[in-house]
């Protein structure tokens, strides 16, 4: 049955802006779409310094640069070096992007969309859909008003992913590990969600945390070293260095009954990081990954740490 | 004749785009979309590391003869059985 909805005595209707593109399905934005928006958010510049990635983004609102001074501390600036990549922040001009969809009857965790056009990587999810040419040095982000904090949250995803990108690009990896600093060597935890990585962080009182969520590690000297990333996932405090550190151990978390160590083989430590690197892997960059993993195992074996709640499984790594 | 580096008609030859290295005699494999990570165990890491285009699969069935403690029965069943799980996964040329 057709018919008006009427409005019952007493409803409050709110007036506003009603888009003319209904989320009544997902927007896959195209080259078009970034020609279309350009609107700022506001006059605000802030640079990113990641690991020595420069990043200067134009275009956030006041507003936007105190929450995001406030959330990467250090690791933001006004200033960046003349070579930084610039990214213009626009409005995105439209509902959103990808919408959530159901699994199993429970929400998916989250999605991303990403694809290459020469060295233009163009990527988005729910909130933000961005590029950045990693020739030009130059990209575009569209923030949509979804959910909660939507600036916070677009600018670090498409950070995360333009970031795991470059880092790839120099012969790093962006591994989605927790880092924690012991005699001043970095030891990384990795696994998928649910593996452990934040449970080992609060466990590793009176140490460094590089991080719970992602950890660098990059190539120095011949060797490799891990440094923090200002992005994290369940662990509340931010990074507490922006220093990297010598690479002492690769542990692939299991939780278990008791606490132990079991190496791994070089060729399934290498496959094993390779399935903890976010974003790289399905957009093509699975053999230039593999040619990094195996140097680092190469210098690094990967093991696998069986560990119970408790802090003893440090008894176990030198 | 064939000019070394140019496939030889109907042999076998590794998927262009696969990523792979062995390592101590086992191979880790990536695939361009990289929705699969294979290890490979000490003979299909030999198997695949020979699937350079040049060599047939009769040629490579012999090689594993040569060098692993196996029949030539088994081993050119085993070896068809494991080109026909390459080609299914899209790892062959």
């Amino acid at each position: 049955m057709g018919g008006c909805r009427r409005f019952e005595p007493g409803t409050r209707v709110r007036r506003g802006f009603i888009p003319a593109l209904a989320l009544v399905g997902e927007y896959h934005p195209g080259p078009e779409y970034f020609h279309r928006v350009s609107t700022p958010r506001g006059r605000d510049s802030l640079g990113f310094a990641l690991s020595g990635f420069h990043l200067l983004f134009d275009g956030f609102s006041q507003e936007d640069s105190a929450l995001l001074k406030a959330r990467y501390g250090s690791f933001v600036s006004g200033t960046s070096p003349a070579d930084a990549g610039r990214i213009r922040i626009v409005e995105a001009e439209v509902p959103g992007f990808l919408k959530p969809r159901m699994e199993g009857g429970v929400p998916e965790l989250y999605r991303l969309e990403q694809s290459w056009s020469g060295s233009r990587l163009t990527a988005y999810a729910y909130e933000f859909a961005g590029w950045f040419d990693f020739e030009e040095r130059r990209g575009q982000l569209a923030i949509a008003p979804v959910g909660g904090d939507p600036v916070h949250r677009g600018v670090e995803n498409f950070l995360r992913v333009v970031c795991a990108h470059a880092f790839l690009r120099q012969g790093g990896l962006l591994l989605h590990a927790a880092g924690v600093v012991r005699g001043d060597r970095a030891h990384l935890f990795f696994g998928p969600s649910g593996s452990g990585k934040t449970t080992v962080t609060l466990l590793s009182e009176r140490q460094t945390i590089l991080g719970d969520d992602l950890v660098l590690i990059r190539a120095a000297s011949g060797a490799f070293e891990a440094c923090a990333v200002p992005f994290r996932g369940l662990y509340r405090e931010p990074p507490e260095t922006d220093r990297a550190f010598p690479l002492a151990g690769l542990y692939r978390l299991v939780k278990d009954r008791d606490d132990f160590l079991a190496p791994l083989p070089p060729s399934r430590g290498a496959a094993e990081l390779l399935g903890s690197l976010p974003f790289v892997m399905e957009s093509g960059e699975g053999a230039r990954a593999l040619g990094i993993a195996g140097r680092i195992v190469d210098a690094t074996p990967v093991q696998r740490l069986h560990f119970r709640k408790s802090a003893d499984f440090w008894r176990l790594i030198a | 004749m064939t000019t070394m580096g140019e496939p030889t008609a109907g042999a076998p030859r590794r998927h262009p785009t696969a990523g792979f290295r062995i390592f101590e005699g086992q191979a880790t494999i990536v695939m361009p979309d990289g929705s699969y990570i294979h290890v490979l165990n000490e003979i299909g890491s030999r198997v695949w590391d020979l699937l350079d285009g040049q060599r047939s699969e009769k040629e490579i069935v012999g090689i594993i003869c040569e060098e692993f403690d196996t029949t030539p029965e088994i081993a050119a069943r085993d070896v068809r059985e494991f080109l026909s799980t390459l080609e299914a996964n899209r790892m062959l040329a």
